[in-house]
């Protein structure tokens, strides 16, 4: 088993990681940016080094900082956590040039699916269903031509985006011709790649992604799935796991889908294949090849720590479940977000109760620094059924004490104790409609 | 002199601008030591500063250390900074003396690490 083991990010995923590799009496190495200094992640690790200033491109972005420290403190591996470098694959290639292990797959496989036109011909190549559009554009004529094919309302997505970025949506020809240059413009400067492509718009989208993990000969096993559809700006806000609404044959076909998609590719470590399910059909969407951030609505129907097993299998200590595990129960994740700036922005009270499994890197007293993600805490509830895990939700979330910082709470309460949330009926622009129409979001 | 008198003729003193004073009054002698202004109006403008390191990395001293007493200007080069093989000066950018070394030769330091104390202005 590794012996040391540095954590490339910070908030509630450091925390996350340096819980499991306790559990395995790993040592870990915290790395923080001067505005970290007294955050949560700092203190719960066993070494720590201050790499750079606030901003993320000086310090948590930073390759060569964060080896540096790795190589100071002679660690065995790295776990890049989600976002920053996680989907790196110069920065895994440098991990291994240096001897460290990279927690994640080869920078082959991550290069291959952080290009997501490329990962979808990919996943073409292999027979899956991807949504109706088009590879990298080449010029505005073919993009024309492409695009009155497949017919509009339709998105232009930037090739290097994902995750719900760098998308731009053009309902017809005038708004293709303006959309395009911009949202090549916004590619150029947010991904320092202007590769555009064309995906056609689905009606009445649920977001389904599918848990893998492989082992250190690339045999993968399907952990579980999860249902995303609950988004703010293509921004997931409550994560469901199971994927309740589907059935055990369309279960399974998720299932051969992504061993169709996986098997044989040589993928290592934890990895989410997302889908769009539109009209009873499932449309590869991307691939993420890290830890994702609602990991946690899995851990809690199977019963694992995906995490710990993902420390395992990567020293190879461990074994791949033999089927996938049956899940106990439905597990729903709520997002509790920052939703502006307060003039101090410290947590004057933050509390949750008990029948909650919190993940969060903050505690009561700390400033929120404003430079990173807006994610507060993740919310975890699970109950036998649906219902019952909602109603548990709802008793929860009112229990559930935040001040001193604007957030979400209250649009949570609005969402789980809703009519529409209930009956299992909407999809990923219900959440946006309802706030566009001023609606309130219950009923 | 009684406690009074003398209570009242520290009084007095304390509006007088004075480092150290020595009184005698017949029998009676006082000496007043006042630190705490000796040491503000020591060397002119002795404000202290640290050169912090400007990364993480392994320290190195020059070839001719920099040690205390050592007058720095901005462009002097007070060590260097090993990061990824790479060795990067760091330069003083400030002018003075260099009242304390805080770092060893090969240690490890952290980003905005202190390196050296140094009173600024002590150059002149």
């Amino acid at each position: 088993m590794f012996k040391k083991i540095l954590i490339a990010n910070r908030g509630e995923i450091a925390c996350r990681i340096i819980r499991a590799c306790q559990r395995l009496n790993i040592t870990t190495v915290a790395v923080y940016s001067t505005a970290d200094k007294e955050a949560l992640f700092v203190k719960q690790a066993d070494e720590t080094y201050c790499i750079g200033p606030a901003a993320a491109k000086d310090s948590y972005l930073n390759r060569e900082t964060i080896l540096m420290a790795g190589i100071i403190a002679n660690v065995d591996a790295i776990h890049p956590g989600y976002g920053f470098l996680a989907e790196d694959s110069l920065f895994a290639q440098m991990c291994a040039q240096c001897d460290i292990t990279w927690l994640g797959p080869s920078a082959k496989l991550i290069s291959l699916m952080g290009n997501k036109s490329a990962a979808r011909k990919f996943a073409a190549g292999r027979g899956i269903a991807i949504i109706p559009g088009t590879f990298v554009l080449n010029d505005v004529t073919q993009a024309k031509v492409a695009a009155n094919k497949i017919g509009y309302p339709l998105l232009i997505k930037a090739s290097q985006g994902g995750g719900g970025k760098g998308i731009r949506q053009a309902d017809d020809e005038k708004q293709l011709l303006s959309q395009l240059v911009i949202a090549k413009q916004e590619a150029e400067f947010a991904f320092d790649n202007s590769a555009i492509y064309l995906e056609k718009v689905l009606a009445d989208i649920r977001h389904i992604e599918v848990q893998v993990i492989g082992d250190q000969a690339g045999t993968i096993q399907i952990l579980g799935d999860r249902d995303c559809t609950l988004q703010h700006r293509r921004q997931k806000v409550v994560e469901e796991s199971p994927a309740s609404f589907i059935t055990e044959a369309q279960r399974r076909e998720l299932t051969q889908t992504v061993h169709q998609l996986l098997d044989h590719v040589g993928y290592q470590g934890l990895g989410t294949v997302e889908f769009l399910f539109s009209q009873d059909r499932f449309y590869f969407l991307e691939m993420n090849t890290r830890l994702q951030v609602e990991h946690g609505v899995t851990e809690t129907t199977t019963g694992l720590d995906i995490v710990l097993l993902q420390l395992q299998l990567a020293a190879n200590e461990g074994k791949l479940p033999d089927c996938v595990p049956m899940s106990d129960g439905v597990a729903i994740e709520c997002r509790l977000q920052l939703t502006g700036t307060a003039k101090i922005n410290q947590l004057t009270s933050f509390s949750f109760p008990d029948s909650m499994r919190v993940d969060t890197g903050y505690q009561q007293g700390d400033y929120i620094p404003p430079y990173y993600d807006a994610l507060l805490a993740k919310m975890i509830i699970s109950a036998d059924t649906r219902t019952a895990a909602i109603a548990k939700m709802s008793k929860a979330l009112a229990e559930v004490e935040i001040d001193g910082v604007p957030n979400n709470l209250s649009q949570l309460e609005a969402v789980v104790s809703s009519n529409w949330f209930l009956s299992n009926e909407f999809s990923v622009t219900t959440l946006d409609a309802r706030k566009k129409a001023n609606e309130s979001t219950t009923n | 002199m009684n406690e009074k008198q003398i209570q009242t003729l520290i009084e007095q003193l304390a509006k007088f601008d004075f480092v150290h004073a020595k009184i005698k009054i017949d029998e009676f002698e006082l000496d007043l030591d006042r630190d705490q202004l000796a040491a503000q109006s020591q060397p002119e403008d002795a404000q202290i500063q640290t050169i912090n390191s400007p990364m993480i990395g392994i320290f190195h001293t020059n070839e001719h250390p920099i040690q205390v007493g050592s007058v720095i200007t901005p462009k002097t080069v007070v060590g260097q900074i090993e990061s990824m093989k790479l060795f990067n000066d760091i330069s003083a950018s400030m002018t003075g003396k260099v009242e304390a070394v805080l770092c060893e030769d090969g240690q490890a330091v952290d980003y905005a690490q202190p390196l050296f104390r140094v009173i600024l202005g002590a150059a002149e």
